[in-house]
């Protein structure tokens, strides 16, 4: 092939056990389908259930999705890919999350940032050796009230300092599963 | 009917339709990227944008219908500055590698800097640069180039309904990309390439090989099957490097197939059959091309004469053109008046291949099974004719003992006979011609090489009884002849004359219309003194 | 003109300490889901009558008349039609969405409903963005215990026969979406990217039928109108912005938060009386209503928020959504230029050729310029780059571009000296070149290199 070329046909995705398994399908089945007119509409939550399953979108998984939907596959990778929310990467167990809009910038967050990155070793958009940690700059976060904020997976920390960040990351579960929305005062019955 | 204003000259436009449709229609140019009549509007790049009377915004032109008495300024100055910043815009992240693009001379970037840009850019930061990915079978995608009409993406969703592209990711860091592992390898996978308003997507047949403004069109059908898709043959000396497709409203609108696009290759194979050969002590030796044409009139009719009426056949190909098997019945039957007239095998795909849109699931395109340009014209030709006719399976399973000689047409694209002989004519005395070796070329007694259908004028009959004219690109090469010529010789007329010969046959064959190039195609060449 | 209690915020307390999650019990007791019983009796013309009446203008940015969107929905209903709730609060400053929600979801809840009963809906999406994670819970929950107690589902709302269903549907990090029609793409599972109009969303929406979208704000505004009157409603702000507004505070004060008072108050009180006043240096400028809308000067104190004073005295595009980002004195107001413009590149869903590639190009401008490397041609540069791109001159299909636009317009044209001070007339710059023995090379401006 003339000058480089990425060999995007013959790329092969890893196939092995169904990562779309049958409990989650009934999921989007009995939660998810009745509520659009179209199959393809599930397709945003169907992502974000396998992404909460898996910490991230494999492209089996995108693939599986895109079976069960009745789309193309690349048509459920063009909408994947256009979220930011969505990793067709795999990223670290905590995904920290520092917002960099204007409020944050002007109450320091790139202090949080800095200090992040020098703690763990990384930079933004990079995973930490251990996969534990992946550091990320965002957009608004839309707290811009008690900025400068961090999110740290699906939990929003405000009026975060350095030394609030460090006590944020160390009262970190081992399992990110296990950690919880301080502001949940009733059982989470899931999204 | 709505009449529009646009820079001054009145034009009439359909009810409903898009202001740069109806300019197109009209004969003005309208710059453009993303729209395409042929897809879905998205109206997103954007450099259509015209001032409107009336309305205080720039209108996108592709998305805009036209209403009566509406004042369109293409030229005005916020017109213009939009398309310079447009222009501009689009230039940012184009890596400029014009001299090794394919594209260049028929990029529309390259139309478009050129009449509605700037001579420089003023952006001094760093290009985004973006790989290069084999994305399919005949398909390399440059995605430096592209400038995200979408088009390609649209095509493949409402067109081809495969939906293998997609735009991966947002904002400038956008790309065109496959799903890893599923390629663009559909049948209609070539025409992204002639979408693509710039280099992006290239064919993987035709990279490096020409430069564009080499190239010389005549309009053509396609040869791959029943289809009659219109096509343009693009060519320079004697060698042609591409099809691309001619809009035909009812049959192929702006697509063709890939098995068409990729049809030329027999025209420049390196196997293909040039020099007449004669059978001489059992064996062929080279000949003159005429004397090898008398030869064969000489002994067929001398079989007539040892054995009477039909002892003769001609295998007429469905690949012929209708005028040339007209006039090889004509003389077949000039010797023997009871000569049987057969038609070649027709070779079909187990069904037609169909598109359909994506969502709506309405059928968009479809590839005949019927892999031979023109059995209909050829049947129709055998029955105007009259007389004894069978198809090539009456005539491959009872062979009529009586027969003696047979005059075979083949110029299929691949090899059509197999290993073998067809077995009906295994005993007879041959004349063939054909444009590929064969067993049956082999053992031919007479061997008259001939021409494809580039290279020689004539019409074909679709599966839907529509008779298409073609043109010859350019003559066949020495030691092949086109067999009109080779008919018109043996029936002692001075040329094969398309016309002619279309007015002997009568209706509906005098009211095909030729294709001609447009003045737009080849510019007039004025001669001056210098 | 006289705002003298919370209207939308009265179930918050102002101290947050005493803040909590408002459940169905609590919000019925304190008069709840009142206005929706009287909606029943109401036909649903007299109830985009009534929203009419009040003035309400749509709170997500636009300000565009609520009532008169309503009755764009065709009143023959030959399939189902939808209501999308435009929770997808992206634009940096805005935050009162999210803090409605999160403490008085019911009132959004209910909102819905009549929403739904005046435009003939059958289903509601909630289209809440995806970082809002603990909200989408709440509203989750909420939707529970109101579908426990037949507001939404069932026998049709409070067992009236017209049913209407609710859902959550969450968006995934892409402030596009917030824009009517990048919302409706992705609500079909599609990207975001926005739609050509017309067709328009009150004609085909959602899956292509007719749709009303409406801010969580808008929306929790209406149970208040149906209750008290449009009357009432107009005794608070503005004659042509009337009602209570939420204010987002942020940045340099000492009392940040969601305020609510009346529409056309002065940005001076907003800071002074309601945020506590500036903090770590005198008030040197304020973003008037998320950066989008451009920035307001340091002689523009005096500045009525509201959805006209904004826009024609303020220079800006216009209120938006009334969240204010305060910077005080020693605010480097390029970078917060770059910040703005940086966050327009990241976001510009790529569709339109101005915007996508636009936006880029400024920002890597102000990049260099903040790297020192500036020169006088960039100003003008970006200034002329800001003038071919979004809706106003026309150049793309929605209105992101705009933020671009007005954001660098405005902090150009009321910063200017600063920025001049950025861009030099004649570079003065010497560029140092990283050689590969690691030493230091220093170059001078090409020119005086005299081999």
């Amino acid at each position: 092939m003339p000058w480089i070329s990425e060999d995007r046909r013959h790329t092969r995705v890893a196939e092995g056990q169904p990562l779309l398994t049958e409990s989650l399908k009934a999921v989007l089945r009995d939660k998810y389908f009745p509520r659009y007119p179209s199959k393809r509409a599930v397709l945003l939550p169907a992502l974000h259930l396998l992404q909460h399953e898996y910490n991230w979108l494999p492209t089996q998984a995108v693939q599986e999705i895109a079976e069960f939907l009745e789309i193309a596959p690349a048509e459920a990778l063009d909408t994947a890919s256009f979220y930011e929310e969505y990793w067709l990467k795999p990223k670290g167990k905590y995904l920290l999350q520092v917002c960099r809009s204007l409020t944050c910038e002007l109450c320091q967050s790139e202090q949080l940032r800095d200090h992040l990155s020098q703690k763990l070793n990384v930079d933004p958009g990079e995973t930490t050796a251990d996969k534990r940690f992946t550091l990320v700059e965002l957009e608004c976060l839309g707290a811009c009230g008690t900025a400068p904020v961090v999110m740290v997976n699906e939990v929003l920390h405000e009026n975060v300092t350095t030394d609030r960040l460090d006590q944020i990351i160390a009262a970190l579960p081992e399992d990110p599963h296990d950690m919880k929305d301080p502001g949940m005062t009733w059982d989470n019955d899931g999204h | 009917m709505p009449k529009i204003t646009v820079d001054g000259q009145t034009i009439e436009c359909k009810d409903k339709q898009m202001i740069i449709q109806a300019c197109a229609d009209a004969g003005i140019e309208v710059p453009h990227y993303c729209y395409h009549p042929g897809l879905s509007i998205v109206a997103s790049c954007r450099i259509c944008l015209a001032e409107v009377e009336g309305v205080p915004k720039l209108v996108p032109t592709c998305q805009t219908p036209v209403r009566d008495g509406m004042v369109v300024h293409l030229n005005s100055t916020k017109s213009i500055a939009n398309q310079k910043q447009v222009m501009e815009y689009l230039l940012v992240n184009h890596p400029l590698d014009c001299p090794v693009c394919d594209q260049a001379g028929e990029c529309n970037l390259q139309d478009y800097s050129y009449q509605f840009g700037r001579s420089e850019s003023r952006f001094e930061e760093a290009k985004q640069k973006k790989p290069k990915k084999d994305v399919g079978l005949h398909v390399l995608l440059y995605n430096d180039r592209c400038i995200m009409c979408t088009r390609c993406v649209r095509f493949t969703r409402e067109v081809a309904g495969t939906s293998e592209l997609f735009v991966d990711g947002r904002g400038s860091k956008e790309e065109i990309e496959i799903f890893p592992g599923k390629p663009l390898n559909n049948k209609l996978s070539g025409n992204v390439v002639d979408l693509c308003p710039v280099g992006a997507l290239l064919d993987k047949d035709f990279l490096f090989k020409q430069r564009v403004w080499f190239l010389k069109s005549a309009p053509s059908i396609s040869p791959a099957d029943a289809g009659g898709e219109n096509i343009w043959v693009h060519h320079n000396e004697g060698v042609v490097y591409r099809l691309k497709p001619r809009y035909n409203e009812q049959l192929n609108k702006w697509w063709i197939s890939d098995d068409t696009r990729y049809s030329h290759k027999v025209v420049n194979d390196p196997k293909r059959l040039y020099g007449a050969m004669r059978t001489q002590y059992g064996s062929q030796v080279e000949s003159n091309y005429d004397d090898a044409i008398q030869q064969a009139d000489t002994d067929l009719k001398r079989i007539h004469k040892e054995n009477g009426d039909a002892s003769l056949c001609a295998v007429l190909s469905p690949m012929m053109a209708s005028e040339e098997a007209y006039l090889l019945g004509k003389y077949i039957r000039s010797i023997d008046p009871a000569a049987l007239l057969v038609i070649g095998p027709v070779p079909m795909a187990a069904e037609d291949e169909v598109f359909r849109h994506y969502v709506s699931g309405q059928e968009t395109f479809r590839i005949q099974a019927e892999k031979v340009p023109n059995k209909n014209g050829v049947t129709r030709v055998i029955d105007l004719l009259g007389g004894a006719k069978q198809t090539w399976d009456e005539f491959s399973q009872q062979h009529p003992t009586k027969l003696k000689a047979a005059w075979v047409v083949g110029g299929y694209l691949s090899h059509w006979t197999g290993l073998d002989a067809p077995a009906p004519l295994k005993k007879l005395y041959k004349v063939v011609q054909d444009i590929l070796p064969s067993h049956l070329t082999h053992h031919a007694d007479i061997l008259l090489p001939s021409a494809t259908w580039v290279e020689k004028d004539g019409s074909w009959e679709n599966y839907q009884n529509m008779s298409q004219a073609f043109v010859a690109a350019f003559p066949p090469r020495d030691g092949a002849m086109r067999e009109g010529n080779v008919y018109a010789k043996l029936l002692g007329r001075r040329t094969y004359d398309v016309a002619h010969v279309r007015q002997e046959m009568g209706e509906p064959f005098t009211s095909i219309k030729v294709p001609t190039i447009s003045e737009a195609d080849e510019p007039a060449m004025e001669f001056v003194e210098i | 003109m006289a705002f003298t209690e919370p209207v939308l915020t009265k179930r918050i307390p102002l101290d947050a300490s005493q803040r909590k999650l408002i459940g169905y019990d609590d919000y019925v007791a304190t008069g709840g889901y009142k206005s929706l019983k009287q909606a029943l009796e109401m036909p649903p013309a007299d109830i985009i009558k009534t929203v009419t009446d009040s003035g309400l203008r749509g709170r997500g940015g636009a300000g565009f008349s609520a009532g008169q969107k309503w009755s764009f929905i065709p009143k023959e209903k030959k399939g189902p039609h939808y209501l999308c709730v435009n929770a997808d609060e992206s634009e940096p400053g805005t935050f009162k969405d999210r803090y409605l929600i999160d403490h008085d979801p019911h009132l959004l809840l209910e909102g819905i409903a009549i929403a739904c009963l005046a435009t003939q809906c059958d289903i509601a999406y909630i289209f809440i963005r995806g970082e809002y994670h603990y909200s989408a819970k709440v509203l989750e929950h909420a939707l529970k215990e109101a579908y426990a107690h037949g507001i939404f589902g069932g026998d049709g709302v409070l067992g009236s026969g017209k049913k209407v269903e609710c859902y959550v549907h969450r968006g995934a990090g892409a402030y596009i979406c917030g824009e009517e029609t990048g919302l409706l793409e992705a609500l079909e599972g599609k990207r975001g990217w926005p739609r050509n109009k017309p067709p328009f969303p009150a004609i085909a929406g959602a899956f292509a039928r007719p749709t009303v979208i409406n801010n969580v704000e808008t929306l929790m505004c209406v149970p208040h109108i149906l209750e008290r009157g449009p009357a009432w409603f107009k005794t608070m702000g503005t004659p042509s912005s009337p009602g209570p507004k939420l204010f987002g505070m942020s940045g340099h004060v000492n009392n940040p938060g969601v305020y609510e008072d009346e529409l056309g108050i002065t940005l001076d009180y907003a800071i002074n009386k309601l945020a506590g006043g500036m903090k770590g240096g005198a008030y040197k400028a304020s973003v008037c209503g998320g950066i989008s809308m451009g920035i307001l000067g340091t002689n523009q104190l005096d500045i009525k928020l509201d959805f006209d004073d904004v826009r024609f005295r303020g220079g800006c595009l216009g209120l938006g959504t009334a969240g204010m980002i305060v910077m005080n004195e020693h605010t480097d107001m390029v970078k917060a230029l770059r910040n703005c413009v940086r966050f327009y590149a990241h976001e510009s869903c790529g569709q339109c050729t101005p915007c996508r590639e636009g936006s880029n190009w400024m920002r890597k401008i102000l990049d260099r310029i903040l790297d020192g490397d500036g020169k006088a041609a960039d100003l003008q540069m970006l200034m002329e780059l800001e003038k071919t791109m979004g809706i106003m001159p026309g150049t793309t299909i929605c209105g992101l571009a705009d933020g671009t636009a007005w954001a660098t317009r405005t902090f150009i044209n009321k910063f200017y000296d600063e920025f001049a001070l950025r861009c030099p007339e004649a570079p003065t710059k010497t560029i140092p070149l990283k050689v590969s023995s690691g030493r230091l090379n220093v170059l001078t401006p090409m020119g005086s290199n005299t081999r």
